[in-house]
């Protein structure tokens, strides 16, 4: 884990002392790349599938506007799921920021020390946190619980898409979901993870903002060149 | 010496009842009549869209099966104020009127005709005198000799594969049964014919409700059957050619047929005419708007009540005078059980204290029934066919007395007979009559209100639950096949709150009330002879006579009660 | 097969059309032509299979449903096709000759009779809920269902609990296939069942002595392997975006898509679009009101409210559809982190003021500096 005590807000009287010494290769380019492309793919399977919910335009602004609209979700769909697939292999892989390795260790004493330092930080009980290079704990735990939901989403909406054909082998596989709950529920779910998704992209992109400013170690361009400034001392 | 007898399951009903009864040297003496089935639809739809309840109470009943999905949408129409369309008033009311029409013909030929038509006897008819029979009665076309041997030959094919089904252990020649040879065969021919009509003429209701039982284009505000003689996934004039075929042979079947068969049977059964009065107090909500004010106003059907027989008086209806007491049902109140609630306060809790499962016989000094006891003005009211007609009657509605003076001068006898079992069936009969001559009527206003280019059918100002206020309540009316029933609603913060009905069952299969009154089902068999009391046909005849409707008749809102299990999320 | 011809002839039925009958049904039932003459002849066998009919916690929707059968007609399923030794509604027996009836059935053809159940099964406080002749309806399930040949459960209350089991199921109404584990039930669920699925599943377990093939839920895969969505009319006006908007308007006349409007062939199997209601004339969607989903299990609480696409969230009132819930869940993401990011600017506002004004005059020096 790199963890080093790093720059925080009291050393911003010296902003030319906080120069970096050098970059690292952080954020690898599959990494990037997938981060990207799952960001589309959420934009848009967000508006197709609002729409799908909710027709709110008609034949008259589209002549095949609804079943463009299912087309644009599935083939989406699919990309994205190939996406995250793609990121669980980088993440099994041999990288170091974006893998297993990067898991915080609830066991490790340090490790928690800056879990409760962050979640100190976020609920303005102190204004100090360790800098780090990769995810900090809490937002690693966030991106879990998101890849979980991720997961769900991809799961509930192939077994949706197969039930245009139960003797499809799509719904071979993901047809036992409708012995737990109805399709209805099913169908529910998908729609409103869709908000938690929403919630969590408002959450995300105020927290890279408010780490951009804060340690200075560029969390927003970081996810465009892969480079961040070393600040260890 | 008193015997006590039992009929559980009473068969040819809808749902599940159970009659006990005294008998005292071959005559009933106490009657009681216990509703054994409940299901609670109340309390499942508290908490509910009020647009949704339609579709929950309809499955009160799938025999009636239009009714409580009216009765519910005029409810709900009636706390938000909300007026619909004149096309949906008129379509409605040619859904209301087949269903009248479709149910009193099952109803008298395969739920009540084997009551006094002996299948087995008609083996022994003589088909050509079957059908010289026929043709004295009516021009109706099935009516040739080799008509009625094919016929007999194949009830007889079927008694000798000696397997009877439905009509195994009925009640074959039984002392009870008086129709000549040739008149039985003549009533299996027509049961099985109104087998095959019954189903072509209720096709109206799948035209203009997509489906039967249980159509399904009810709104709250109007009906979802579009209507526009420019479209073809329209009501059109294709689709009102449809209709009035369908009427045109519900008319022919009703006027050849089950008319003619009841004036010809009932000469049979003349003593019926004494027996199975009960207490003679008629309850008819009225139904059928016809003019552009809409329900509630311009019925075609009239309202009233008529107390003791006395067709002299016939009174307004009061909602506010409807009250139910407990007191011989499985049910508690929380202010004590002697008092009697309006069903806006209808505050219910089942509580079953009957024998444990399997019993012989209910412990009727005390709770019997899950059927609650309604009265109006604290008093037992009879509801249904005859209800209407002895209200509409003594109303001066031309087409009832004209039909009813026919019907009675042709039997040679007065009006008092209709207080009756006999009664009952006949004015079932002249409803079915004057309905089935009245529904091109309503179809034809329908069609001139298109012919001005009015396709209108959903009146949408209230759909949106936004543009309701906060809490509302109201009842809906409907004079069902079975007879007046009553749907109240309370809604609060847009949902449903307390959801109550009293419905035509109900009024007739009642226990006694804490005065110890009985209802009218056990108060019409008092005085009623039986032959063999190991097979009491005669029960059966008075008991089918109000075409009983149990499922309807049992249901409960369940305020503060436990659930007895929380349902899945499926 | 005299006997047979006879009654064919007697019904005015050519031979012809009675094949062709018996096609168009194998049609229905998705098997192949050459099964033709076996399904004839599983008509034409004078073993007509004893039937009990048994209702419980019903409307009597199912039985009515029945009546409307017409292939063959009731008539017909009556005299010729079944025995039908037991059901309240039609039979002419009442009380004990009724119940003699069950029984002479049940002990003569044990293991063999075809059991048909409608109505769900309330098991709450000891099955007092429900009672036929004193007994309970769990009872009489258990007897009546324990020795049939062939369990069908009509309807979707007797398929999964249905309308009584509707939430808060205030009598514990269950499915029969619930109390009878082990044994196979064929459920054919709807509200009621549509009949011709009920002849069509006994001719199949006449013709080829099996039950048909069921899909999770025990429901044959003939009437309820496609959803009402793919097979509906006006699928198309879906596909284009074509939507009723309100009842009566443009659209509703014109047959577009219901879908707006809380149609659920999306979310339901069943043979609707393609069979229809009372011989081929009409369904609901047809009539230009949604479907509600009846063939699902718990379609009481799930595919409600009728008039919305989704269930509401649980435990919010009746206005709390899934896209307001959803929506305020993003709201509320947004104010909270709106609210994080001012308190942060408050609590930071001295040293980034502080840093401004160093960077100011850092500038102004460098500027002098390089003056």
């Amino acid at each position: 884990m790199a963890e080093i005590s790093g720059t925080s807000v009291d050393k911003v009287e010296q902003p030319i002392e906080c120069a970096a010494r050098r970059y690292l290769y952080v954020w690898e380019g599959p990494v990037r790349i997938i981060h990207w492309l799952n960001f589309f793919c959420i934009i848009i399977l967000s508006f197709t599938g609002y729409f799908i919910h909710d027709p709110f335009m008609s034949s008259a602004q589209h002549p095949y506007i609804m079943g463009h609209m299912r087309h644009i979700h599935y083939v989406t769909g699919v990309v994205f799921s190939v996406s995250i697939l793609a990121r669980l292999y980088w993440f099994l892989g041999d990288s170091y920021f974006a893998s297993w390795r990067a898991i915080p260790n609830p066991f490790d004493k340090n490790n928690r020390k800056t879990f409760w330092a962050y979640i100190r930080f976020y609920t303005f009980l102190g204004k100090e946190t360790p800098h780090l290079l990769g995810h900090n704990p809490v937002a690693f735990c966030a991106y879990t619980l998101l890849f979980l939901l991720f997961f769900l989403q991809i799961l509930t909406g192939f077994a949706l898409w197969a039930q245009a054909d139960p003797y499809s082998s799509l719904y071979a596989v993901t047809g036992w979901i409708f012995g737990l709950v109805s399709n209805q529920w099913v169908r529910w779910f998908h729609f409103m993870v869709m908000f938690l998704i929403a919630g969590f992209v408002i959450n995300h992109i105020y927290s890279i903002v408010l780490f951009d400013f804060k340690s200075k170690s560029g969390e927003i361009s970081s996810i465009f060149s892969g480079w961040k400034p070393d600040r260890r001392d | 010496m008193a015997n006590k007898i039992v009929v559980d399951p009473v068969t040819r009903i809808e749902g599940h009842l159970r009659i006990e009864a005294t008998i005292e040297n071959g005559v009933i003496t106490d009657a009681w009549s216990s509703a054994t089935m409940f299901r609670g639809v109340e309390t499942i739809l508290k908490d509910r869209d009020p647009r949704d309840a339609w579709y929950y109470t309809q499955r009160f009943c799938g025999v009636c099966t239009t009714v409580h999905s009216l009765a519910s949408i005029r409810a709900v129409e009636n706390a938000l104020n909300i007026q619909i369309p004149f096309n949906a008033e008129m379509i409605r009311n040619i859904i209301m009127g087949i269903q009248n029409v479709q149910d009193h013909m099952i109803h008298f030929y395969h739920l009540h005709a084997l009551d006094w038509v002996d299948v087995v006897s008609a083996l022994s008819a003589d088909p050509k005198k079957t059908a010289a029979l026929q043709q004295s009665i009516s021009p109706w076309k099935f009516s040739s000799e080799k008509y009625f041997q094919g016929i007999q030959n194949r009830v007889g094919a079927f008694v000798k594969t000696g397997k009877l089904g439905p009509f195994t252990n009925g009640y074959w020649g039984h002392a009870a049964m008086k129709l000549p040879a040739e008149a039985n065969l003549m009533a299996v021919a027509h049961y099985l014919e109104a087998l095959h009509i019954q189903k072509e003429i209720i096709k109206i209701q799948a035209i203009l409700g997509s489906k039967n039982p249980h159509p399904q284009t009810f709104l709250v505000g109007g009906m979802s059957i579009p209507i526009d003689p420019n479209s073809q996934n329209a009501i059109n004039a294709d689709k009102i050619a449809q209709i009035r075929q369908h009427i045109a042979m519900a008319k022919e079947f009703v006027e050849q047929v089950y008319i003619p068969d009841v004036l010809a049977v009932a000469p049979f059964y003349l003593e019926w005419a004494g027996i199975g009065g009960g207490h003679k107090n008629y309850l008819s909500f009225g139904d059928f708007p016809e003019g552009r004010r809409g329900y509630p106003n311009d019925f075609w059907m009239p309202a009233g009540v008529i107390m003791n027989g006395d067709l002299s008086n016939i009174m307004p209806v009061d909602q506010q005078k409807i009250t139910e007491y407990v007191t011989h049902s499985w049910y508690e109140y929380s202010a004590g059980d002697g008092v009697g609630k309006h069903p806006y306060e209808g505050e219910t809790n089942g509580k079953y204290t009957g024998p444990k499962p399997p019993y012989d016989f209910l412990d009727t000094d005390n709770k019997y029934s899950w059927a609650k006891a309604p009265r109006y003005d604290d008093k037992p009211m009879e509801v249904g066919p005859l209800s209407r007609m002895l209200v509409a009657y003594a109303s001066g509605h031309k087409e009832v007395t004209d039909t009813v003076n026919l019907v009675l001068g042709k039997l040679g006898v007065g009006p008092e007979v209709l207080f009756s079992t006999l009664g009952r069936t006949a004015a079932r009969a002249i409803e079915t009559l004057i309905m089935v001559n009245k529904m091109s009527d309503w179809l034809d206003a329908l069609v001139a209100n298109m012919k001005t280019g009015d396709y209108s059918i959903h009146n949408n100002e209230k759909w949106e639950p936004s543009s309701w206020p906060a809490n509302a309540r109201g009842y809906g009316f409907h004079e069902a096949p079975r007879g007046a029933l009553g749907h109240w609603v309370v809604i609060d913060n847009k949902s449903i709150k307390n959801y109550q009905a009293v419905v035509p069952t109900t009024w007739n299969a009642s226990p006694r009330d804490p005065a110890g009154v009985r209802g009218q089902y056990e108060e019409s068999l008092i005085g009623t002879p039986i032959a063999d009391p190991q097979r009491p046909l005669e029960i059966l005849r008075t008991m089918h006579s109000f075409d009983p409707c149990m499922a309807c008749a049992v249901h409960l809102y369940d305020e503060g009660g436990n659930p007895v299990s929380k349902a899945k999320i499926l | 097969m005299t006997d047979f011809k006879g009654m064919l002839a007697a019904h005015n039925i050519s031979r012809r059309s009675f094949l062709k009958y018996c096609s168009a049904l194998g049609a229905m039932m998705a098997v192949p032509a050459t099964m033709t003459p076996r399904i004839a002849a599983a008509l034409e066998s004078d073993n007509r299979p004893p039937v009990i009919w048994m209702e419980f916690q019903s409307c009597t929707g199912d039985t009515e449903s029945l009546l409307r059968a017409n292939r063959p007609s009731v008539g017909e399923l009556i005299l010729d096709h079944l025995s039908l030794d037991y059901h309240e509604t039609v039979m002419a027996a009442a009380g004990d000759q009724a119940e003699a009836s069950k029984h002479a059935t049940m002990e003569k053809f044990k293991g063999q009779y075809i059991c048909i159940i409608e109505g769900s099964i309330p098991v709450g406080a000891d099955g007092v809920y429900c009672t036929i002749a004193g007994q309970t309806a769990v009872d009489i399930l258990k007897k009546v269902g324990g020795d049939a040949g062939l369990i069908i459960a009509v309807g979707s209350c007797s398929s999964y609990g249905g309308l009584p089991a509707a939430y808060p199921n205030p009598t514990g109404a269950v499915g029969v296939s619930e109390l009878l584990p082990g044994k196979t039930v064929i459920n054919l669920p709807g509200c009621p069942m549509n009949v011709d699925n009920l002849t069509g599943t006994i001719v199949h377990y006449l013709t080829f002595g099996s039950a048909p093939a069921m899909d999770r839920f025990g429901r044959p895969k003939f009437a309820y392997g496609k959803r009402i969505h793919d097979n509906c009319e006006r699928r198309g006006h879906f596909d284009a975006g074509q939507y009723v908007e309100n009842w009566g308007d443009h659209g509703h006349r014109q047959g577009w898509c219901l879908y707006k409007m809380g149609c659920k062939g999306p979310a339901s199997f069943h043979n609707c679009p393609t069979l229809r209601w009372n011989e081929g004339l009409s369904w609901p969607v047809m009539a230009g009101h949604g479907c509600v989903g009846c063939s699902e299990p718990g379609f009481f609480d799930t595919m409600m409210p009728m008039y919305q696409r989704l269930p509401n969230v649980p435990g919010f009132g009746v206005e709390a559809s899934a896209l307001k819930i959803g929506g305020a869940i993003v709201g509320a993401s947004a104010a909270v982190f709106a609210t994080h990011g001012a308190v942060t600017m408050a609590r930071n506002w001295k040293q980034v003021n502080q840093a401004k004004t160093e960077t100011r005059e850092m500038i102004k020096e460098t500027t002098d500096a390089e003056k």
